[in-house]
């Protein structure tokens, strides 16, 4: 199928426009043409539609061949400007080549019309091309810039233990100018006691591994220190190896986390401190340090003492929780018989806690199995699991089992009793979550016991779950990883 | 029947505990409100154990157990710490002070009278 090809010429002579067309069809084109004479003429061709190409005479009657390139280039600066004319001879050919025409063709070699216009538009097309990627490189490094630039984290390239590139955060934040931190190491402005940390990190970034984020604090010009955490990751920079680095500024975390803190603390004692007097009172009378009491008189007391520990109670396990939650709590692992440990907890809640009635039997493999753990937080998962088991188990048993899988080891305590739904099982180990297991049981918690659990096995590197049927009963189980005797 | 020194802020804490340690343990009892007056009594009556809060005015806790051990007269005495809280840190951070031994506030009376009574035997050892 022919091609079409829009052309303006710029022609006094109507025959010379018909031969460039005529030269066109012959090579199988299909020219859709106009042809202007003065500089209105060709505004006017030029506002109304988009041409391929332009042909113009360099002799015009009515206005200069300048004056044309001017009003095309004004219009498209990459439209072909071709020359066509008789002999004007090289300079005049030279002059409108600079002036900004793209070929010369001479009227009488009319032939070579058509490559040159092929080669021309195909010019044109790239001359476009090129200047839509450069614009889009353009915008696109100014949508990088404006990130980076923008970003209230520090971004900061390191290669050859210089900083090569710096955001405009660190000179913020620091009152460095960025002319004295560019091409320093990093390490000079990391506070003396984090050094050898961050070396470490680093070294061990280069080398492959992957690391977590981690804090260091860094120098401020006054000379106080900041805290933030770092994030890095090795990329390649203008093409050598280079430490990409994130800083976070974590300085009102921390200040709020001390808030936090502090907090907790004043609440613990202001709330315990009126507990004990209460508690304290209540026992001088029931012990009969004032003198005897009466049965009755027992009785309300009794319960009242009862209701101060569970107040106590509950103040430490919310206590638990935040010191839990804000990683206050490290665990002192060491090596230890889980079956031992289940054994000793087994026996040792039988005799605190009121079973009622409910056999609590155990189910312990003979051979010893070893986890690296915490003991105290893994015995006090698995007494909220035995509590909670009495608390809605009616009739039946509850029984602590510890068993052997695989690369681990399960521990478990299941029940006969009312068990949960399956649309309670999901949300279990979440806060403050209760569930009447039990209607009308009057036994109340506020639904910390569990997700204290799970945090307490997850920060010993275990798993934590739940199975139950309702009216059959309930398993609560945690795994942890072998590990060697010692 | 020792002498115990019981230094909290809290009044009326102090007055239940007193009644109590007089009562169920037979001791005597001598209350200090804050650090200092705690020092000072302990400098003067010499007692046999001390009972010490650490959150307080004027001299917190810490610094009482600094001063005392600091003390010829005093250091020798053994010091219960009351505290509303405690961590591994905060447990390590007392025994390097030199406390003989601490109680979570509420604790029971018979769990403290225990432990006075450990703290004595422990000196008379």
């Amino acid at each position: 199928m022919a091609s079409q090809l829009r052309i303006l010429i710029i022609e006094d002579s109507a025959d010379d426009a018909l031969l460039m067309v005529k030269e066109l069809e012959r090579s199988g084109y299909e020219p859709i043409s106009e042809r202007v004479e003065t500089s209105e003429g060709l505004q006017t061709a030029l506002d109304r539609q988009t041409w391929d190409i332009v042909l113009s005479d360099y002799v015009l009657p009515h206005f200069d061949v300048k004056a044309a390139i001017n009003i095309v280039r004004g219009k498209d600066p990459n439209i072909p400007f071709i020359l066509i004319s008789g002999k004007i001879g090289e300079e005049k050919v030279t002059a409108a080549l600079k002036f900004g025409a793209q070929a010369y063709v001479s009227k009488d070699h009319l032939t070579t019309l058509v490559p040159i216009i092929e080669q021309e538009i195909t010019d044109a097309r790239l001359r476009r091309n090129n200047k839509r990627n450069e614009q889009l490189l353009v915008e696109s490094e100014q949508r990088y810039r404006a990130v980076v630039t923008h970003l209230p984290d520090i971004v900061m390239i390191h290669q050859a233990g210089k900083i090569v590139f710096l955001n405009q955060s660190l000179p913020q934040i620091s009152g460095y100018q960025k002319e004295e931190l560019i091409g320093k190491n990093l390490i000079e402005f990391i506070a003396p006691k984090d050094r050898k940390k961050v070396v470490e990190m680093v070294a061990r970034r280069a080398a492959g591994e992957t690391i977590d984020d981690y804090e260091a604090d860094l120098v401020m010009k006054d000379g106080t220190l900041r805290p933030f955490l770092i994030r890095g990751t090795m990329i390649d920079y203008l093409g050598q190896k280079a430490s990409l680095a994130v800083l976070i500024d974590i300085y009102e975390r921390e200040k709020e986390e001390k808030v936090k803190d502090e907090f907790l603390s004043i609440v613990s004692h202001e709330l315990r401190t009126p507990l004990e007097i209460t508690r304290e009172g209540i026992s001088q009378v029931i012990d009969g340090l004032h003198g005897q009491i009466t049965e009755a008189q027992n009785k309300p007391l009794a319960t009242a003492l009862k209701n101060c520990d569970r107040l106590g109670h509950l103040i430490e396990n919310l206590l638990d929780l935040s010191r839990l939650e804000a990683g206050k709590i490290v665990p002192r692992q060491e090596i230890f018989d889980i079956v031992k440990l289940a054994l000793e907890t087994t026996t040792t809640l039988k005799a605190r806690i009121d079973t009622k009635g409910l056999s609590l039997k155990g189910d312990f493999p003979t051979e010893p199995l070893y986890i690296l753990a915490d003991k105290n937080e893994i015995s006090e998962v698995l007494s909220n699991f035995v509590t909670n088991a009495v608390k809605f188990t009616s009739k039946g048993s509850i029984t602590v089992s510890v068993e052997k899988k695989e690369e681990k080891v399960e521990c478990a305590v299941t029940d006969t009793g009312i068990g949960i739904s399956k649309d309670d099982l999901p949300k279990l180990f979440r806060k403050f979550q209760q569930f009447a297991r039990v209607p009308g049981s009057g036994e109340k918690g506020v639904g910390l016991g569990l997700s204290i659990a799970k945090r307490l096995v997850e920060i010993n590197g275990g798993q934590i779950w739940a199975e139950s049927e309702p009216n059959k009963g309930s398993r609560f189980a945690f795994s942890l990883p072998l590990t060697q005797a010692k | 029947m020792a002498k115990i020194l019981l230094v909290d802020d809290e009044k009326e804490f102090v007055e239940m505990l007193t009644v109590r340690l007089q009562k169920s343990g037979g001791h005597e009892v001598l209350q200090a409100f804050d650090g200092e007056e705690g020092l000072r009594l302990a400098q003067e009556k010499k007692p046999d154990v001390i009972l010490l809060d650490i959150m307080m005015p004027k001299m917190d806790g810490r610094e009482a157990i600094r001063r005392l051990k600091a003390e010829a007269k005093t250091a020798a005495i053994p010091i219960i710490i009351l505290t509303a809280s405690v961590s591994t840190k905060s447990m390590q951070e007392f025994a390097k002070l030199g406390a003989f031994d601490f109680i979570i506030k509420p604790f029971s009376s018979d769990q403290l009278i225990a432990k006075i009574k450990t703290a004595l035997g422990d000196l008379a050892g």
